[in-house]
């Protein structure tokens, strides 16, 4: 027994030196929960010539990212913080995966934070629920200048008509090719507007000289574009299925001929690698030699692969509407939030201020602003540039899409799920077809 | 009237007492979020606006939808094979272990490493290293002339992986087993070798009937933990249940269906149904535990 | 004749004993060492530990610098104190619910048995919640009160039933002795029972530390102040969907954080040897 009292003790030691630092480090950042309140010391700092003092202000930010960008945005709210010093940002952010859950148990429980970086896949279920504020008022007042952007960009952020979140970087659909891999494979680099026929041809060619354990591609992306060529669209305005099963068999079909070709991984190799971070991915190991992706992850993967990069559409269909639309990584303000002015400053600067941008540069793509785009330019990694010169040239082929329905995420798994089923041969594509729509219809009701 | 709560007060007040924390937590902490998920469970709840009542429709869609089924097939396989595997290989190295061999401690301890883990990020990798394609597993096999193959990555296999995954962190169990093994008192073997009793008749007379408390406790434990099981799923898998839903546990579908899709009333009904499980399962065992489990009070 | 006899059945024994701390500890040996291989090598080399070519320190070294200057000092820190306060809970409140459950008699003793074994069926995704909203009514988010309290609100119902199950099989005679010596149900409890369920005491501190040291979700949802995360937190943001994931550095620190759960499981694993002695039988 006695063992056990010293355990005891030094447990006691632990909690208490455990105790006196937390408190310790806590005392640096408030913990008012209901945000700061009015009047907890008012800085006389707001400038001289200031006719109204303003009272200290808490804003809540929130992002995900990895150590680099924590640190790259913890500057920036440093530096937000000098320019508005009676302004203290709360910064919160943790991992892709758990900020969402997060965020979705914080808003239940009517505690989201104020600036709130987000994404359009969870656009239409937190704007449709009144989570997040609409923004044209602000807009419109200027408060938030969304003056040089252009005008695709603005309704990316739209939902029902209305702005929700502006753009901290945007990014259009692309594909990626390894000129390293090309070159050795001897195939011909895509052209800019090449067609799904060229596609088959590239990947085919590819295919026969990559050997062992590469191939031309992980699997075909691009579905969404490849409906709206047909004049259709992945969700109509109605909430429904905006395509028909001929569409989806076309589409599976060639998937199922380039698997059988070989020029996809094996069934079980895509299954292993369909979540894999980017530095695990067969793309980001040379294994594959073309990548349908955001064109905002194109330095992120140039930073990884020996091959240069290059960057082409979608392939288009011939006689076809184009397919293009935009997206990428947004802000928004809650609906709860008690500082409206005070985010919309904090966003105007994210976007808009040369201070800003200089610490920001396009880490979610290239920027909303012209203004901003062009004078970062000349500091940017060639990817990075490569980038922006891409969305440039490719933004006039944008065109807006109908808001996604709630539940356009379990559809989309189920999609998934058809193309793995085909895959394992467990399906063929008319039977998975069938049974995506049988559920998706059910779901989308 | 003051003599009944007198009488009342003197005969369950110790009861009462010792068990106030607890009535706290239930009242505060517990029931109230339980009746409410409840309630929910008849409503079209999705977290941000005002719920609905849908009556019986979250209950009647779940058993007419396809993934739902297969997260209680998955489950089932799950439980069913998992949790006696782990028992059997828990309680076999608590008896190893519990005798006096040299370098015993160390060796508790190392059995006890791969459960400390728990659900850590690492584990995902980890695991991969094993079981994926030219992983350790598939090295091995191959000395057996077994071709290589992605455990993790195949359907057929997937869930096989997660079971091996649950066994392999039996520590907790097996303490739980050594725990109750050390309590057994050393003179009823005593008196027992007197007697001229052998090792075997030792461990079926004596050990296992005066376990068979602690073998209650965990087969019940292991059951509601195994029924409730997310986090393997979750990090093996990436968090999608596959390959093909292969691996979507019931927890993983209600919570991609809760957090993911914003249904928290369908997953809420879907909490219940598995509460309604697990308890009738846990009955079972505990009706028939009269038979077999012996306490020496 | 005897000692070969026995040496000769023990060498078998230990053999496959050893075969199976192999196994048990592979993957630990592939995390050790990949904390010690550099970022490029760490997914593609086969073998377990880095040659001198690929060795490398500097994980250790950036995984303990912590994230945009909190140290992992500071998130061993807090875990410490989390951990510590649930074990204090659990201890003191859980045991006197097993008591009241294992050896006193009270009406409503079974339904409200079956009530708390029924807590623990229903998943904590949907009362998760419920649960948020309660303690933002109360101002308690991004604190620690909300992992805590609930311990000291005997909660846990696993360690509940864990006693219960151990308090019962201690003979009822004991009890019945003491009371004609005079002890009151409260002597009773904390003279006689609380001692000699020592294993089941040492059990739950060692749970509740390691399963409180790995918790994840509630400390996810809880805590919003980087300042306050723990180490099962603090891992993850060594993860980045950016490409740039530190696998180095949080290998490194995942190692290091086994150290004192490892430590805390050697060192109490001792009491749970100790098991009845012939002397507090009889006394």
């Amino acid at each position: 027994m006695r063992k056990f009292r010293w355990a005891f003790v030094i447990v006691s030691l632990l909690l208490v030196w455990a105790l006196v630092s937390a408190c310790a480090g806590g005392s640096g950042t408030s913990t008012t929960s209901t945000g700061g309140g009015s009047g907890s010391g008012s800085s006389g700092n707001a400038g001289s010539g200031q006719t109204t003092d303003k009272q200290t202000v808490e804003l809540r930010v929130a992002w995900w990212g990895g150590q680099a960008r924590h640190d790259m945005q913890n500057s920036l709210m440093d530096k937000f913080e000098e320019l508005y010093p009676h302004i203290k940002v709360k910064r919160e952010f943790t991992d892709f995966a758990g900020y969402w859950d997060r965020l979705a148990t914080q808003t239940a429980g009517g505690n989201a934070p104020d600036v709130i970086t987000f994404h359009p896949t969870y656009l239409s279920d937190y704007a449709k629920r009144g989570a997040l504020m609409p923004l044209d008022d602000l807009v419109a007042q200027g408060k938030i200048n969304l003056s040089d952007f252009d005008q695709a960009i603005i309704d990316s952020g739209k939902y029902d008509g209305k702005i929700y979140m502006v753009t901290l970087g945007n990014s259009i659909p692309g594909v990626f090719y390894n000129k390293k891999l090309f070159d050795e494979a001897g195939v011909p680099y895509p052209d800019m507007d090449w067609t799904w026929d060229d596609f088959m041809d590239t990947a085919l060619k590819l295919s026969e000289k990559l050997n062992g354990d590469r191939w031309a591609l992980q699997r075909v992306g691009g579905f969404n574009g490849f409906v709206r060529q047909r004049g259709k669209e992945y969700f109509a305005a109605d909430g429904k299925l905006g395509f028909d099963k001929q569409d989806l068999i076309d589409f599976f079909n060639m998937h199922k001929r380039l698997l059988d070709a070989g020029a996809l991984p094996d069934a079980n190799t895509a299954a292993e690698y369909l979540h894999l971070e980017h530095e695990r991915s067969l793309f980001g190991n040379e294994r594959t030699a073309l990548l349908f992706m955001n064109s905002n992850q194109l330095p992120i993967y140039q930073r990884l692969v020996e091959g240069e990069l290059g960057i082409v559409r979608e392939p288009v269909t011939p006689g076809g509407q184009t397919g293009e639309a935009v997206t990428g990584a947004y802000l928004a303000i809650s609906a709860d939030t008690k500082y409206p002015e005070e985010a919309a400053l904090l966003i105007d600067f994210w976007l808009n201020h040369e201070a800003a941008i200089d610490i920001f540069k396009t880490e979610h793509g290239p920027l909303g602003s012209k203004k901003m785009n062009e004078y970062i330019k000349p500091r940017l990694e060639p990817a990075q540039v490569k980038m922006i010169e891409y969305v440039e040239t490719v933004a006039q082929y944008a065109r807006p899409q109908p808001d996604r329905p709630l539940n356009a995420s379990e559809v989309e798994e189920l999609y998934n799920l058809a193309e793995q089923a085909i895959n394992f041969g467990a399906k063929s594509v008319e039977q998975a077809v069938d049974d995506f729509f049988a559920e998706a219809e059910k779901i989308l009701q | 009237m003051m003599q009944g709560i007198r009488k009342f007060w003197k005969e369950n007040g110790p009861g009462y007492t010792f068990l106030a924390p607890w009535f706290v937590g239930l009242f505060t902490l517990t029931l109230a979020p339980m009746f409410s998920s409840l309630y929910l469970s008849f409503t079209n709840y999705d977290l941000f606006t005002k719920p609905d009542w849908i009556g019986w429709g979250n209950f009647a869609e779940m058993f007419r939808d396809p993934r739902y089924l297969k997260s209680l097939e998955v489950t089932a396989g799950y439980v069913f094979i998992g949790v006696p595997l782990q028992l059997a290989v828990a309680f076999s190295l608590a008896l190893l272990l519990n005798r006096g061999i040299r370098g015993l401690s160390l060796y508790r301890a190392v059995y006890y490493l791969p459960s400390l883990f728990g659900g850590s990020v690492a584990i995902a990798i980890l695991w991969r290293q094993v079981f994926g394609g030219g992983g350790l597993v598939s090295d091995l096999l191959a000395w057996f002339g077994i071709p290589n193959q992605n455990w993790i990555a195949d359907p057929e296999h997937a869930l096989l992986t997660l079971i091996i995954l649950h066994a392999w962190q039996f520590g907790s169990p097996m303490v739980i087993f050594l725990a109750g093994l050390k309590q057994i008192p050393t003179e009823i073997y005593e008196s027992a070798a007197i007697d001229g009793a052998g090792r075997l008749h030792r461990l079926f007379r004596i050990t296992i009937p005066l376990i068979t408390p602690i073998v209650l406790f965990n087969t019940i434990m292991q059951i509601i933990s195994a029924f409730q099981a997310f986090t393997p799923a979750y990090i093996v898998s990436g968090g999608s249940g596959g390959p093909l839903d292969s691996t979507l546990f019931y927890t993983l579908y209600l919570y991609k269906k809760g957090f993911g899709n914003f249904q928290m009333g369908y997953a809420s009904a879907m909490a219940w149904t598995l509460l309604a499980i697990i308890a009738t399962v846990t009955a079972i065992v505990f009706l028939t535990s009269r038979k077999w489990v012996y306490y020496e009070e | 004749m005897m000692p070969v006899k026995s040496t000769m059945r023990k060498v078998p024994v230990h053999l496959a004993i050893i075969a199976g701390c192999v196994v048990m500890i592979y993957p630990l040996l592939w995390m050790v060492g990949s904390s010690f291989k550099q970022d490029d090598v760490i997914f593609s080399d086969p073998n377990l530990f880095p040659t001198s070519a690929t060795f490398t320190l500097g994980h250790y070294a950036e995984g303990w610098a912590g994230i945009s200057g909190i140290p992992f000092s500071r998130f061993f820190t807090n875990t410490f104190l989390v951990v510590a306060l649930a074990i204090a809970g659990n201890l003191v409140t859980c045991s006197m619910a097993a008591y009241a459950f294992a050896r006193l008699d009270f009406k409503f003793k079974s339904v409200l048995f079956a009530v708390m074994i029924g807590t623990m069926m229903l998943p904590y995704h949907v009362v998760i919640i419920p649960q948020y909203i309660i303690f933002n009514s109360l101002g308690w988010i991004n604190t620690y009160w909300p992992l805590v309290v609930p311990k000291f609100l005997a909660m846990d119902g696993f360690f509940i039933f864990l006693m219960v199950q151990f308090i019962r099989s201690l003979p009822g005679e004991l009890d019945k002795a003491a009371a004609i010596d005079g002890c009151g149900k409260y002597q009773i409890y904390w003279r006689i029972i609380l001692p000699l369920a020592l294993p089941a005491l040492v059990t739950t501190t060692i749970f509740t530390f390691i399963w409180t040291w790995n918790d994840f979700f509630s400390q996810l949802l809880y805590l919003s102040d980087v300042s306050r995360y723990t180490i099962s937190l603090g891992l993850r943001l060594f993860l980045d969907s950016t490409g740039a994931s530190k696998w180095g550095a949080m290998f490194a620190m995942s190692t290091l954080s086994l150290v004192p759960v490892f430590f805390i499981f050697v060192f109490f694993q001792k009491y749970l040897i100790e098991g009845i002695t012939t002397g507090s039988m009889k006394g």
